[in-house]
C-alpha cells in the first residue's frame, strides 16, 4: 500500500518538475530576447504575436508548421538517442547537408527512374550517406575514447568546405544558369508534392513513421536499454557485459542515419537543389539539438517540442513579414533555450531519485542476469 | 628559402589565436571543465573589440572593451557552471550558439555586412627589424611581430609560473583532480573557479582580438571557423601541460598556415586545400589517443572516465 502511494507521488513530483524544467527556460529565453527587440524600435508583443499565430491564420500555413516539423523531429531524434547514451554526437548536422547534396546530385541524374523506385532509393541512399559521415568518430570513440564532440565538430568544418567545393568548381553538378550557387534541380520523379497545393508532403509520413519505428525500438527492445545504460554509467555497462563498443558504434550510425533521412527528405521535399544554405541558419542540426535538449530526450518529449520549436520556426517568416524585426531573432532564441535548458531546476536529489536509480540497476541486473542464463544453457546444450 | 620564411610568419600568425584560445581552454579543463564555449568567447571577444575599434580608431580602447566584456561572459559562464550547476558541455556551446547569433543580430541592426577594422593599421604596429631581412629562417622566426605576438608569450609565462609555483594554481590542479577532497581541506572552492574560469575567458578573448584586429582586419560573424574548436583538441593532446599544450597548437598552426600558403599557390584547389588542418588534426588526436592507450595500464577503454 505504501510503496503503491509512493510510486503515485513519485510519479506526480517527476512530471511537475519536468514540466518546471522545460516551461521556466522557455519564459526566460523569451523574455529576454525582449532586448534585441526593443533595440529594433519594435512591440515584443506584436512580434510573439507573430511568431506564435501566425501560423494559425490560414490552412497553408498550419501545412507549412507541419512541413517544417517534418525534419526537425528526425533531427532531434537523431541528437535525442545520442546525447541520452551520454554521446554528444554533433555529427548530425554535417550528416544532413551530405546526404542532402548527394540525394540532389542523384535525384538529377536518375531522373529517368520511375517515382515509385527512386524516392526509396534516395531515401536509403540519404541514410547511408548519414552513417559513412559518423563512421570515422564513432570507431574513434568505441575503441580509442577519442572525444567525439571535437571530431564531429571538426570534421562539420571539412565537410562544409568539401561540398562548397564541389557545387561551386566542379562542372555537372553545378547549375551555371542560376544566380548563385547551386546544383541542378532534381527531376519531378524525385521531388516529393505537397497535397492540395499546399507546401505539406509525404514528407512528414514518413517522419512520423521513422518516430514511431524508433519509439518501438526504445520501449520494447534492448536497444533502449542499451542507451540508458550508457548514457548512466558506461563503467558499469562495461563490467556488467554490455558490449560498449559495439553499443557505441551501433547508437552513433542509428543517429546518422536518420540525420541523412532527415537530409534527403528535406531537399526532396522542399529545396529541390543544393545550394550553400541548405540547412537554413541554424542548421537542421542544431535545431535538433534544441529540441532534443527541450524534450529532455525521451521520444514523446521530443515530438512536442518539435512542434513548438516549429512554430518558433515557421512563425519567425511571418514575423520578419509583418514587423521590422530581422528573422535572426530565431537564432538568439535558440541561443538563450540553449542557455536556459543547461541547467536543471529541479535536480531531484532528494530519495525518490535514489529509488529510481536503484530501480534501474535492479533492472539491468536482471536482464544481464537472464541473457547470462540464456548463453549459459546454450553452451550446456552444445556441450 | 623564401618559401619557408612565409610559411615560418603565417604560422605565427595563425597559431597565435589557437595558442590564445589554448591557454585560456586549458586553465578550465585544469578545473575539469572541458569548455566547448571557446570558439563563442573567441567570437565575442572579436566582436566586442570590433565595434571598439570601429568607434574609437584605437587598438588600446579595442583591447580595453575586449577585456571587459570578455571577463563580463567568463563570469556568466561560470555562473552557469558553478552556481547553477549547469551541464557546462551545453552551456558553452550556448554560448557558441548566442555569440554567433549576436555577431549577426548586430551587423544586421547596424544594416553592415562586416566592420572594417584597418582604421587602427595594425600592421604598423608590427616590430620589424631592419637588419635581418636577408638571413633566412631567423628572419621569419624574430621579424615582423605583432603587439600580441609578445602578449602572448607574457601569458604563457605567467600561466607556467601560476601553475608551477603558486598556491592559486595548485588549488586550482587540487580542484580539478578532487574536488570534494580540496572542499574538505578548507580551500574556497567557488571562489577559485570563479576567478580561474574569468581568467580563463580573458585569454581565449585576446585570442578573438588576435583573430579580429590584427590577423583578418575585419569583422564578420564567421571569422572564428573552428579556431575554438582547434584549441580544445590542442589542450586535449597536450594532456592539459601548458608547454605541450602550446606545441601543438604551434603544429595546428603551422598546419593551417600550409594549407594557406598552398592554396595562395594553387588557387585551382584551394577550397579542397581548407579541410588539410581540420582533417590533420582528427589524425594527431587519433595518434595521441593510440599512444594514451599504449602507456595505460587499466583494462578497458572505459576505466579512467
Amino acid at each position: 500500500m505504501e510503496a503503491k502511494l509512493n510510486k503515485k507521488i513519485e510519479k506526480k513530483t517527476g512530471i511537475l518538475s519536468t514540466l518546471i524544467n522545460v516551461l521556466v527556460p522557455i519564459l526566460l529565453a523569451l523574455i529576454i530576447a525582449i532586448i534585441p527587440i526593443l533595440i529594433q524600435n519594435e512591440n515584443p508583443f506584436k512580434v510573439y504575436f507573430y511568431m506564435i499565430f501566425g501560423n494559425f491564420t490560414s490552412f497553408d500555413n498550419i501545412a507549412t508548421l507541419f512541413h517544417t516539423m517534418a525534419p526537425l523531429i528526425l533531427t532531434g531524434m537523431a541528437i535525442g538517442i545520442s546525447f541520452k547514451a551520454g554521446l554528444f554526437n554533433m555529427g548530425v548536422e554535417s550528416g544532413v547537408i551530405v546526404s542532402g547534396f548527394v540525394t540532389a546530385v542523384l535525384g538529377y541524374y536518375l531522373k529517368s527512374w520511375p517515382k515509385g523506385v527512386l524516392i526509396p532509393f534516395l531515401f536509403l541512399v540519404g541514410a547511408i550517406c548519414g552513417i559513412i559521415v559518423l563512421i570515422i568518430p564513432a570507431i574513434l570513440k568505441a575503441y580509442l575514447n577519442v572525444n567525439e564532440m571535437v571530431v564531429t565538430l571538426l570534421l562539420n568544418y571539412a565537410y562544409i568546405d568539401i561540398l562548397k567545393y564541389l557545387t561551386t568548381y566542379v562542372d555537372g553538378i553545378r547549375d551555371k544558369q542560376a544566380g548563385y550557387i547551386k546544383t541542378f534541380t532534381i527531376g519531378q520523379n524525385a521531388s516529393l508534392t505537397g497535397f492540395l497545393g499546399s507546401s505539406f508532403t509525404l514528407f512528414f509520413f514518413i517522419a512520423i513513421l521513422i518516430f514511431f519505428i524508433l519509439l518501438f525500438l526504445i520501449k520494447r527492445t534492448k536497444l533502449g536499454y542499451r542507451i540508458d545504460a550508457l548514457g548512466k554509467n558506461t563503467c558499469y555497462s562495461e563490467a556488467v557485459g554490455l558490449n560498449v563498443k559495439k553499443s557505441i558504434i551501433g547508437i552513433m550510425l542509428l543517429s546518422g542515419a536518420i540525420a541523412g533521412i532527415a537530409g534527403a527528405g528535406w531537399l526532396m521535399s522542399d529545396k529541390k537543389s543544393y545550394a550553400l544554405d541548405f540547412s537554413g541558419s541554424p542548421g537542421l542540426g542544431w535545431d535538433g539539438m534544441v529540441i532534443s535538449l527541450l524534450g529532455a530526450h525521451s521520444p514523446i518529449g521530443i515530438l512536442i517540442s518539435s512542434l513548438f520549436y516549429g512554430i518558433l520556426k515557421a512563425g519567425v517568416n511571418y514575423v520578419s513579414f509583418n514587423t521590422i524585426v530581422p528573422g535572426q531573432i530565431i537564432l538568439i532564441i535558440q541561443g538563450l533555450l540553449i542557455l536556459f535548458l543547461s541547467f536543471k531546476i529541479f535536480t531531484n536529489k532528494s530519495s525518490i531519485e535514489y529509488i529510481r536509480l536503484k530501480n534501474f540497476i535492479n533492472k539491468c541486473e536482471l536482464y544481464f542476469e537472464k541473457k547470462k542464463n540464456k548463453r549459459q544453457k546454450i553452451e550446456v546444450d552444445k556441450e | 628559402m623564401k618559401v619557408i620564411d612565409v610559411i615560418l610568419i603565417n604560422t605565427f600568425i595563425f597559431a597565435l589565436p589557437i595558442v590564445l584560445s589554448t591557454l585560456g581552454g586549458l586553465i578550465a579543463y585544469k578545473l575539469n571543465i572541458v569548455n566547448i564555449g571557446l570558439e563563442g568567447f573567441m567570437l565575442l571577444g572579436g566582436l566586442f573589440s570590433g565595434l571598439g575599434v570601429y568607434y574609437t580608431k584605437s587598438y588600446v580602447v579595442g583591447l580595453l572593451i575586449c577585456l571587459i566584456f570578455s571577463g563580463l561572459i567568463g563570469l556568466i559562464y561560470a555562473f552557469f557552471a558553478i552556481k547553477l550547476k549547469s551541464n557546462f558541455i551545453i552551456t558553452g556551446f550556448a554560448i557558441n550558439v548566442i555569440a554567433g547569433a549576436l555577431s549577426a543580430y548586430i551587423l544586421i541592426t547596424m544594416d553592415r555586412k562586416d566592420l572594417d577594422l584597418n582604421v587602427v593599421n595594425a600592421e604598423n604596429l608590427k616590430l620589424v627589424f631592419s637588419g635581418t631581412e636577408n638571413i633566412p629562417i631567423l628572419n621569419g622566426l624574430i621579424n615582423s611581430h605583432s603587439p600580441m605576438f609578445f602578449i602572448t608569450i607574457i601569458i604563457f609565462i605567467l600561466l607556467v609560473v601560476i601553475f608551477n609555483s603558486t598556491r592559486f594554481g595548485t588549488y586550482i590542479k587540487v580542484i580539478g583532480e578532487n574536488e570534494k577532497a580540496a572542499r574538505a581541506q578548507g580551500i574556497k572552492v567557488d571562489l577559485i573557479k570563479y576567478l580561474a574560469l574569468i581568467l580563463s575567458a580573458l585569454i581565449v578573448g585576446l585570442g578573438g582580438f588576435a583573430i579580429a584586429v590584427e590577423q583578418i582586419k575585419l569583422f564578420t560573424p564567421d571569422i572564428i571557423a573552428g579556431t575554438g574548436f582547434i584549441a580544445i583538441a590542442a589542450f586535449y593532446c597536450g594532456n592539459g601541460k601548458p608547454s605541450s599544450s602550446l606545441l601543438y597548437a604551434l603544429l595546428f598552426g603551422l598546419a593551417k598556415a600550409l594549407a594557406f600558403t598552398l592554396a595562395f599557390n594553387m588557387p585551382q584547389v584551394e577550397g579542397i586545400l581548407k579541410i588539410v588542418p581540420y582533417v590533420a588534426i582528427v589524425i594527431v588526436l587519433t595518434v595521441t589517443a593510440i599512444i594514451k592507450r599504449r602507456k595505460s595500464l587499466m583494462r578497458g577503454v572505459y576505466q579512467d572516465e
